[in-house]
């Protein structure tokens, strides 16, 4: 259901692989991108056309001790596991064809499905996903006084209401709650550590055309719940990483947890 | 810390400092150290010369830079050679990151933009310094001799600098549509003049 891409979006494409879109504009963008063949295309060539500019800057030594702690960190920085990343549409149909993907197939799973992917298997590798509620009621109804938790009630109390609930691997846990219905979902998080300075929790509506942003906040108290912004669709999957304070347009860090609602 | 690190990372064996990064790379996935840093030392200088371009305050640009490499060892597993190069890849994670830093860490700019551009006059001035300056490349600095000068600017602001359209728009002083359009086919001549295709 992806809008079809506009003029305006197909202009965008130039500040799309400078970076210099906002997180909305990316989103669309990035969603617009799915529909069209060509649009995937200019952007991996003007990908790497940006790729050059970086090439053409003098290089400049980092200091030594950078090196060192660089390497001082792997040991406890775990890495992703390989994982077939999932593919969608045509390109899913014939997994094991011999036929070499044509630069438009690269270019689309090369930057509309490397986030989900990552995120997802991201999850899998920490063991995040475990069945299981929580006592929702309870949680929401301590949140009662606040608008947030009204709205909350609100998605709750929808006939198609659901909830799942993961461990947070930083500690925690997170609970979504979702309405198909409704298009919402909220988070109730709790026991979250708070994040040093200018750091922030980011949200992120996850499906096969990529992460979208869908808000930020910062953990207060024991227990907050927190309504994602934008609109959920069926299928989608939530995410939460940690950003630079003000939130990313795409996810910068592994996931903490992800919430998968399919 | 130190005893968490084996030893034998700081000498790199000789033979992968004359592997490919793509093969380093495809290395570091397998949790291979030495690959690890055999591959920053191929390219640390590029990044970090990246890095620095965008933030220029130099502790932020070695913080910014071990994010990346924390990143590239984290997500190596999900590096594809059949999608592009491995310096490519890199480059790309590290100009992103930039610019998230950019964005997050100067809300003041952003005030900055909107007071006026004459308030902004040094930032402004050291980006578009003359190409001369900025690009070492001979190959690159003729691509961008000949975009337009609207082009020209646009395409530097937002790839050296680190600027948003809208920041953009406002320090040329010409509406978000033109940057835009201007952002695109100022990318497409020097695709062009380049050569890159996929």
């Amino acid at each position: 259901m992806s809008p079809k891409p506009s003029d305006d979006i197909g202009h965008d494409s130039g500040a799309y692989v400078l970076h210099a879109l906002s997180a909305d504009e990316r989103a669309r963008f990035e969603s617009a991108l799915t529909d069209s063949e060509a649009a995937r295309a200019e952007v991996t060539e003007l990908a790497d056309t940006a790729v050059e500019l970086g090439l053409s800057i003098a290089p400049v030594e980092p200091p030594a001790a950078l090196r060192g702690r660089i390497l001082d960190r792997l040991a406890t920085t775990p890495q992703l596991a390989a994982v077939e990343a999932p593919v969608g549409g045509a390109v899913a149909a014939r997994p094991g064809s011999a036929r070499p993907e044509s630069a438009e197939e690269r270019a689309r799973r090369r930057w509309t499905l490397r986030p989900v992917s990552t995120l997802l298997a991201a999850a899998a590798v920490l063991g995040l996903l475990f069945g299981g509620g929580i006592a929702v009621n309870a949680v929401v109804q301590a949140q009662q006084a606040s608008a947030t938790a009204s709205e909350v009630s609100r998605i709750q109390a929808a006939p198609d209401s659901r909830h799942a609930t993961v461990r947070v691997s930083t500690g925690g846990t997170a609970t979504l709650i979702w309405s198909a219905a409704l298009k919402r979902s909220a988070i109730v998080v709790h026991g979250m550590d708070a994040l040093p300075g200018g750091k922030t929790y980011e949200l992120w509506y996850l499906d096969e055309a990529g992460a979208t942003p869908a808000g930020t906040f910062d953990a207060r108290g024991a227990t907050q719940s927190v309504v994602l912004a934008g609109a959920m669709k069926p299928g989608d999957t939530v995410g939460i990483t940690v950003e630079p304070s003000g939130g990313s347009s795409a996810p910068t860090t592994a996931p903490i947890a992800v919430v998968a609602t399919a | 810390m130190l005893a968490l690190v084996p030893r034998d990372l700081d000498g790199v064996d000789a033979d992968a400092s004359t592997l490919s990064n793509e093969e380093l790379l495809r290395r570091v996935a397998t949790g291979d150290r030495d690959s690890f840093a055999a591959l920053y030392d191929a390219t640390a200088p590029r990044v970090f010369g990246l890095v620095k371009r965008l933030l220029r305050d130099h502790a932020q640009s070695e913080e910014v830079t071990q994010e990346i490499y924390l990143e590239i060892w984290q997500t190596a597993t999900r590096y594809d050679p059949t999608k592009g190069g491995a310096m490519a890849w890199m480059m790309t994670m590290a100009h992103r990151r930039a610019v998230d830093r950019v964005r997050a860490s100067q809300a003041s700019r952003d005030r900055d933009v909107r007071i006026g551009i004459r308030d902004h006059a040094p930032a402004f001035d050291s980006v578009t310094e003359n190409v001369e300056v900025l690009i070492e490349s001979e190959r690159v600095k003729a691509a961008m001799l000949r975009l337009t000068e609207l082009q020209r600017q646009a395409v530097q602001l937002a790839y050296f600098g680190g600027y948003s359209h809208r920041e953009v728009s406002a320090m040329l002083s010409v509406p978000i549509g033109t940057v835009k359009t201007r952002l695109r086919d100022g990318m497409i001549r020097l695709r062009d003049e380049l050569g890159v295709a996929s």
